[in-house]
């Protein structure tokens, strides 16, 4: 018989988690939810995209994320003329006791945290660099591969304006994110407290938070979550609906959805549905967990038809509609009982 | 007590299970009552009856089958009802794990076990509102329907208000007959008997037959036949200065006529149909008058047959006269004058009956071919005063059948309105022939027919042209 995760375990693996969750709070006021979902993200390994306006604190995000896990962290920042070996890195000529050789020269890629800064400014052949990166966890230069240093994680950013001179991702790459948030802006009180904690906008330093041991720890008790047959079944069921081939995918599928969401946003709900629920303190997953993760999961992996998109649908939409059209409970009662 | 999850999610099943099967029952009651309510009404349109039966309960089956079937169609799952009472009892998943076989961390089963206390709280209910009110208005329905009495017999009513008004009839015309007396208080009593006897019936439930009311109207007409001619033999004007009549012939002359004859030996020159009557007659003190005097007809035959007898001359005078004591020659004298017209040397000659003999305003049918000797009670009432086609009321509470009620007859020369039959081609189609001679003929060669049947065509300058041109 399978043992759950004992209620110890359970404790030990959201403390590890809130600890990230206050560090990162207390550098960004105001974004609870994206605090929270950025930590869903590492807890379950998969890479973020963050969309929003400048200023609303994605870089700084993603740099305390950084200095909380104690991780080695590198930024670039994509421009159009960024070349693939500029992340990569590349072999470099080197003389070492008389002899010259070509010697790899990593990237920045190879570090734990990366943040790809302005993603969607950089070439596409540079933005397919980082998909063998982001999948494989590992480079191939010039028929040598290297494995990244793990954790390896690829957060994004990407500014919905100034679009000129962008290359908006490939879906193949926007699959590989796991969460694509938006990060939305702050009110007039959050401001406030801004301007009266913090001079010309200083975050607070931070600590490190979780030792490399400790990050491990944390990963391992997110894999201990459980997920129960029929949330795993309504998370599925939630996928499946996105394709508007199938004859019970809801009307608003039908009319706004080219492409439905592969099984790898399945797989991604799953894990993050069992950070989500570790980070309510929990040993398995709820439905709850999986309603709370299926936006940011799904969103950027429908693809919406251009007359969707002119008529003003948007993804997040439409998974809402997937959410209130597809039931958590598959066989409902008979109509008898209640 | 402690409530374990296989067992919460196994209350949860039979409960569910229990719902589907009454609602499942009660949709096959609703419609099992429907149409068991509706074949008697059809029944009873079509104009019979059902009677409830104990059998009827078999249709209770069906309806336990249906629900049966439904609750095993609706059945849930052991793992859809842990996902219910998971959610019910806001265990955020841990049901699912404990059905799922996940052992449990003591302190979540603790949350798990304390939350099952509340089971009997979330187990599912059934919606009485919902399942039972139409199948227990079909059932009222198929109840009241069922207990509808049987319809009373068709027109039977209707049957019994028409005896019973034809019978009060009688009894006033039968009174209205024995106020004027002179009718035997053996026959007044008979009949005031039979009256009785026959109301006593009706007011039994058995209702008359309309054949015995026929003979009791019968019985007082004749009554009153025989009271009228009493009261003219009273009054002491017997056919003075007139032809005898029928009303003065009765059974006892004629019992004594025929007596008389058998006496003289005479009575094999009767034709034998009349012999046969007097046979039937005879009783063990000659004949009986009373057996005559039922079928006055029977006695009008039998003294015409006599007459006629001795108007042939099958009755020897002498032998009459030798065998005969004078007060039987009298009585078959008094017979045999009751039809003159049968007597040589009679008004109307030997062999030659008398036919419409009366007078000219009583006997109708004076001069009209003849209809046989005597009188004919020929009564040319509508059709000989012009009103043949006038509708005739029937009189009140007449007996008639029970299926019909009759509103008045009418008496019409049917309409006869005949249809000229103008298809193409038949006799009355219009120049059916000319067609057919001008279909087979081509345009230049009509004028020479025309000609050669005397229609000749106005003369035209071009018919030469023509000629020359064949």
């Amino acid at each position: 018989m399978t043992t759950m995760m004992t209620a110890a375990e359970v404790s030990r693996g959201r403390e590890l988690l809130a600890r990230v969750q206050r560090g990162c709070n207390a550098v960004l006021l105001g974004q609870t939810e994206l605090v929270d979902l950025c930590v869903i993200a590492l807890c379950a390994r998969g890479h973020l995209l963050l969309e929003g306006l400048p200023g609303l604190g994605k870089t700084e995000l993603v740099k305390t994320l950084g200095r909380l896990l104690g991780l080695s962290f590198r930024r670039v920042q994509f421009t159009p003329d960024l070349l693939p070996g500029d992340i990569t890195g590349g072999p470099i000529l080197q003389e070492r006791g008389g002899e010259r050789r070509f010697e790899f020269q990593p990237g920045p890629l190879f570090a734990n945290v990366v943040l790809a800064d302005e993603i969607n400014r950089a070439s596409p052949k540079t933005q397919s660099a980082l998909l063998e990166a982001m999948q494989e966890r590992s480079v191939t230069v010039l028929g040598e591969t290297h494995s990244l240093p793990a954790p390896f994680f690829v957060l994004a950013t990407q500014n919905p304006i100034e679009l000129e001179g962008t290359y908006p991702l490939p879906e193949a790459q926007l699959d590989r994110f796991l969460f694509k948030v938006e990060v939305p802006g702050v009110d007039a009180d959050v401001m406030t407290q801004i301007l009266t904690t913090r001079r010309r906008g200083r975050p607070p330093e931070v600590d490190v938070a979780l030792t490399a041991a400790e990050v491990e720890e944390m990963f391992a008790c997110v894999d201990r979550v459980y997920l129960p047959q029929a949330v795993a079944n309504w998370a599925a069921r939630l996928v499946a609906a996105t394709h508007p081939q199938r004859a019970d995918s809801p009307a608003e599928v039908k009319q706004s959805v080219r492409y439905g969401a592969s099984p790898r946003a399945a797989i991604a709900i799953g894990e993050a549905a069992r950070a989500s629920a570790l980070l309510q303190g929990r040993p398995n997953v709820d439905f709850a967990d999986v309603e709370r993760v299926v936006i940011p999961a799904l969103a950027h992996r429908i693809v919406l038809q251009h007359t969707a998109v002119v008529g003003g649908a948007s993804a997040s939409g439409v998974v809402r509609a997937l959410l209130a059209h597809v039931p958590a409970v598959a066989n409902g009662l008979p109509a008898a009982v209640r | 007590m402690e409530v374990t999850p296989a067992a919460a999610v196994l209350a949860f099943v039979r409960r569910t299970f229990v719902g589907a099967f009454v609602a499942g029952t009660a949709r096959a009651v609703l419609a099992i009552a429907l149409v068991a309510a509706s074949v008697p009404i059809a029944v009873r349109i079509a104009g019979g009856h059902l009677a409830p039966t104990v059998w009827w309960l078999l249709a209770a089956v069906p309806a336990l089958g249906h629900g049966v079937w439904c609750a095993r169609r609706e059945r849930v799952s052991a793992a859809t009802a842990a996902l219910h009472l998971d959610r019910r009892l806001g265990l955020r998943g841990l049901l699912l794990c404990a059905n799922e076989g996940i052992e449990l961390d003591p302190a979540f089963r603790g949350e798990v076990r304390d939350r099952l206390l509340d089971l009997p709280a979330v187990l599912p209910r059934l919606q009485w509102k919902r399942i039972l009110p139409w199948p227990l208005a079909a059932l009222l329905l198929f109840a009241g329907v069922a207990s509808v009495p049987p319809p009373a017999p068709p027109g039977a009513p209707l049957h019994r208000t028409a005896v019973a008004a034809e019978l009060e009839r009688l009894a006033e015309k039968l009174r209205s007959v024995l106020e004027r007396g002179l009718v035997p208080e053996e026959q007044k009593q008979d009949l005031e008997r039979r009256v009785e006897e026959l109301k006593q019936r009706l007011a039994d439930g058995d209702v008359p037959d309309w054949r015995d009311l026929d003979q009791l109207d019968q019985r007082v007409d004749r009554e009153a036949l025989l009271q009228a001619a009493a009261a003219d033999r009273r009054d002491g004007d017997p056919a003075a200065g007139r032809a005898p009549t029928k009303s003065e012939l009765t059974p006892e002359k004629v019992a004594a006529a025929a007596a008389a004859l058998d006496a003289a030996g005479l009575l094999d020159a009767l034709p034998p149909d009349a012999r046969a009557m007097l046979e039937a007659m005879r009783g063990e003190k000659g004949f009986d008058p009373s057996a005559l005097g039922i079928d006055p007809a029977a006695m009008q035959k039998l003294a015409e047959a006599m007459a006629q007898a001795k108007a042939t001359g099958r009755f020897d005078p002498a032998q009459l006269d030798a065998a005969l004591s004078p007060e039987q020659l009298a009585d078959l004298q008094a017979v045999l004058d009751s039809h003159p017209g049968a007597l040589p040397g009679s008004a109307g000659g030997p062999g030659v009956a008398m036919e419409g003999e009366g007078s000219p305003g009583d006997l109708p049918g004076r001069g009209a071919p003849t209809r046989g000797p005597g009188h004919a009670a020929l009564q040319m009432t509508e059709d000989a005063a012009g009103g043949a086609a006038d509708v005739l009321p029937l009189p009140p509470g007449a007996a008639t059948p029970s299926e019909w009620v009759p509103v008045g007859a009418r008496v019409a020369e049917p309409v006869v309105d005949p249809a000229r039959n103008d298809a193409r081609g038949s006799a009355g189609a219009e120049g059916t022939g000319g067609a057919s001679w001008q279909l087979q003929l081509a345009p230049r060669h009509r004028a020479v027919v025309r000609r050669f049947f005397g229609d000749a065509a106005p003369p035209t300058g071009n018919e030469r042209t023509g000629k020359e041109r064949r």
